[in-house]
């Protein structure tokens, strides 16, 4: 675990990607709160968030991805400070640099995999959908091995089909930043390892970070590093 | 502004059935209104064409609507008056117009308010998904855009079936007013 060394990450060759000082958080409704005195993850690192229920693993990654802003300290991703970001900024980062897998996958009932799979490239302006994006999204649904459903609907599919919908969603605009929140929590084991392998895999290709939630420790040992929640003082 | 309205199309078309009572709802609401305004020409029109008339002792007890005396009056051909011949008409285009006023505030009112509790279900119903596309990065006015075109979606067919209603209403006003009289 790397939890306070925001100080000394930089250097001449700064690899840091996302980077969190200071932070202080709490929800309005049930008081939950969060501080993270320092929290660093190097560009193309692939980290494993884990803790025990409530310990605000989901919490990060929403503050990380700018779903919800801190009451003090920054949140800043490939050197921007999503934490100061209006609104529309922070809509428009995560649907063009990050790829988001939501713990309640957040599918789209009314599109079929194919559309829900290109939602982003429909609903920003700076992305459209082409012949590339398509066969992205097709090789991606094959790796899935839902290839021969993107026709059907999600409330079609069982939760494991419907949760590698969600990370082929995720994916297939390449972002530079993966969030995964229990992208394999209703996965056979076999089949957890092939996703997490995929997952990899793009994420190499275009040296994208991964930050994920992981409940399942027999994954662990496939990420660069592990955060545990309950050090981080939530 | 396509994907928007393809979006829009595919969610319509997904939950037609729950959207279906919106759209005879939005029906209602549009056609109402006409077919009242329709139903009081026609009742005018045939009113005036066959009058109808009480004795004026029985008009100051009665109610201005007597039904009753119409069918010797209609049937025999010829209107119905005191014996003195002095009557005054039981269902005057005045009175129904005076009818009419209250009945389509009221039916539109209440109509209206089918149409805002309708509206803040599908709202409620669809609040899980709006925060869906929040965390997903959907910009506000893509998903405004999109809420738009699929309300102009349900306006475009509950307008289709109100004319239609309309149209069939046309057809058959004439025979309704007929038995209502009668």
């Amino acid at each position: 675990m790397r939890l306070d060394d925001a100080s000394a990450a930089p250097g001449a060759f700064d690899r840091t990607f996302i980077r969190i000082a200071d932070l202080e958080f709490r929800y309005r409704e049930d008081g939950f709160r969060l501080s993270v005195p320092s929290f660093i993850v190097d560009k193309s690192e692939k980290v494993a968030v884990i803790g025990p229920s409530g310990s605000g693993k989901t919490t990060l990654l929403n503050l990380i991805a700018g779903i919800v802003t801190p009451l003090a300290g920054s949140v800043s991703v490939d050197g921007v400070r999503i934490s100061g970001l209006d609104d529309e900024a922070r809509r428009r980062f995560r649907l063009t640099e990050v790829g988001i897998v939501f713990q309640d996958l957040g599918l789209l009932e009314y599109l079929n995999l194919f559309d829900n799979i290109v939602h982003a490239y429909r609903v920003a302006r700076a992305l459209k959908v082409d012949k590339g994006v398509r066969t992205r999204a097709e090789a991606l649904a094959q790796g899935m091995d839902i290839g021969d459903a993107l026709n059907r609907f999600p409330h079609e599919l069982s939760q494991g089909e419907r949760q590698q919908v969600a990370v082929c969603r995720a994916l297939v605009h390449r972002p530079q930043l993966v969030l995964a929140d229990e992208a394999t929590g209703s996965l056979h084991p076999a089949e957890k390892d092939r996703i997490l392998s995929l997952l990899f895999r793009s994420a190499e290709v275009y040296e994208a970070t991964v930050v994920a939630v992981i409940h399942d420790h027999d994954l662990l040992s496939r990420f660069d590093r592990v955060v545990d929640m309950e050090g981080l003082g939530g | 502004m396509f994907d928007s309205l393809y979006i829009a199309r595919k969610y319509v078309s997904f939950n037609r059935a729950k959207i279906a009572p919106l759209v005879v709802c939005v029906a209602l609401i549009l056609a109402l209104p006409f077919f009242l305004h329709l139903l009081s020409q026609e009742l005018e029109r045939q009113v005036s064409s066959h009058p109808v008339s009480v004795p004026d002792g029985a008009m100051d007890s009665a109610p201005p609507v007597a039904t009753e005396a119409a069918p010797s009056g209609l049937e025999s051909g010829r209107p119905m008056t005191s014996s003195g011949g002095a009557g005054r008409p039981a269902v005057s285009a005045e009175s129904i117009n005076r009818l009419m006023g209250p009945l389509v505030f009221i039916v539109g009112a209440v109509a209206v308010l089918l149409l805002i509790l309708a509206l803040r279900v599908a709202l409620l119903v669809r609040a899980r998904e709006m925060y869906a596309l929040y965390r997903l990065g959907c910009p506000r006015a893509t998903m405004a855009r999109q809420a738009a075109l699929e309300v102009l979606m349900v306006a475009l067919a509950g307008g289709g079936l109100g004319s239609v209603l309309l149209l069939v209403a046309h057809y058959f006003v004439g025979s309704l007013v007929g038995m209502l009289l009668a």
